[in-house]
């Protein structure tokens, strides 16, 4: 097994004892360590470096999107025809969605303790919609009307 | 003191340049509703979506002046709150008794364009819901419990697709009181809405915005911080079946993946009214 040796510098490092200022080593040391005196932003070759080339410092990184496939869709990461089919699918959803039910706006008191008396008359733990609609009718004379401006 | 909170929405269509006076979506208003004159009523918040980029802009007679008033810009495809960000001190907008606000939006020429005004009523006789503070919740909750549902909006503007909060999961322990601290959608819309009776069936709601979910997950709880005051709605599982979510968002409807971040409380600590060192009447909400 061959002893491993540790140097005291890297090569070209002007420290270094075999280092020869101005050889093609010492002039290679000084390109790659020009970033630690601020001369450059990161060593040659480095993939962030501005003059690498192919590094992908332009490349917009936008939430929910994958800036490696921003073909992909937003958030889901679908890909464009799955996505289209999806869009499809959610715009034939729509047309069937229904606009939500204006419920009425009775005090929560009234209606809590209106809602707990018919659970307890019923022995259940919750009423279905069904039921607490029921006692919504019963209580629709408390409800608030939607306001009107005073001209 | 029976407080409420509620979110009202509307629409534009087709804004275009043109400052747009919104349709209200069907069952709110922007006239504000009816109270005592010397109980507050306060603007928490608003927001807008437009496909397009536009202006939002809201007015009234009783507010800083009726030429511009509260103006910003809406920029396109972004859901955000425009008048406070999560962990900031907020500053709410006082508002007046059956004061009709003149809430309009410029946006695109060919599209529906949407808009969501968050109002806090301090005192609203024949309604009122039962919210906390941070201190009570950490005092009293229990355990984490995400419900989650899927919401099929409209493509009217209007708030649809409203489905029960245990439609897709009936997992909730019966006659147990839950806090929303927020919540996440998977889709861009407008507002999330959040109707029940333990809110008088007024609508609670946040941003639909997928962006912003470290802002929405705990939207009530940053609201509770930021104008420090009980902003945490507390629901009972025993009303669940008319506890709903719904979605209001443009003319793309869409499906909505929702996530409410509710918290188990111990049993029988929330009373009916709120629970936490708000004060009527002040400066400000919490002031």
């Amino acid at each position: 097994m061959s002893p491993q040796i540790e140097r005291d510098f890297p090569i070209g490092h002007p420290a270094a004892v075999d280092t020869v200022i101005g050889s093609p080593e010492h002039l290679a040391w000084i390109e790659q360590h020009k970033f630690s005196e601020n001369v450059r932003d990161f060593p040659p070759g480095h993939p962030k470096a501005a003059d690498t080339a192919g590094n992908l410092n332009a490349l917009p990184v936008r939430a929910g999107v994958d800036p490696h496939n921003p073909q992909l869709e937003e958030f889901t990461g679908r890909q464009p025809a799955q996505a289209a089919a999806v869009r499809e699918w959610n715009k034939a959803e729509a047309a069937g969605a229904h606009e939500s039910p204006v419920m009425p706006v009775i005090d929560a008191q009234v209606l809590n303790a209106a809602l707990a008396e018919e659970r307890a008359r019923l022995h259940v733990d919750a009423l279905t919609m069904e039921q607490t609609q029921a006692v919504m009718s019963k209580l629709q004379h408390l409800a608030l009307q939607l306001p009107v401006a005073i001209p | 003191m029976p407080r409420a909170l509620e979110v009202v929405a509307g629409f534009a269509t087709n804004p275009g340049a043109t400052f747009t006076a919104l349709t209200a979506s069907t069952g709110t208003s922007f006239t504000v509703r009816n109270t005592d004159p010397g109980k507050a009523v306060w603007m928490l918040d608003a927001w807008a979506f437009n496909a397009t980029a536009g202006e939002l802009r809201i007015r009234s007679t009783k507010l800083h002046d009726f030429q511009q008033g509260i103006r910003n810009r809406i920029t396109a495809a972004l859901t955000v709150p425009v008048h406070g960000g999560h962990n900031n001190s907020m500053y709410a907008q006082r508002l007046y008794a059956q004061d009709a606000l003149t809430v309009e939006l410029t946006g695109g020429g060919a599209e529906i364009d949407t808009a969501s005004v968050l109002i806090l009523y301090e005192d609203l006789q024949g309604a009122s819901g039962r919210f906390i503070d941070n201190a009570f919740l950490k005092a009293n909750g229990l355990n984490e419990v995400t419900i989650e549902v899927t919401v099929a909006a409209v493509a009217t503007g209007n708030f649809g697709g409203a489905v029960a909060i245990n439609s897709t999961n009936d997992n909730l322990i019966a006659n147990t009181d839950y806090a929303i601290l927020g919540g996440l959608t998977d889709t861009r819309g407008d507002t999330v809405g959040i109707t029940g009776i333990d809110f008088s069936n007024l609508r609670l709601g946040f941003p639909a915005e997928p962006t912003i979910r470290d802002t929405t997950v705990n939207w009530f709880q940053a609201l509770t911080f930021g104008f420090n005051t009980p902003l945490i709605p507390v629901f009972s599982s025993a009303n669940k079946a008319a506890t709903t979510v719904d979605v209001q968002t443009n003319g793309a409807g869409g499906t909505y993946i929702v996530n409410l971040l509710c918290v188990q409380l111990q049993p029988g600590k929330v009373g009916p009214g709120l629970t936490g060192a708000a004060v009527a009447g002040s400066a400000q909400p919490g002031a």
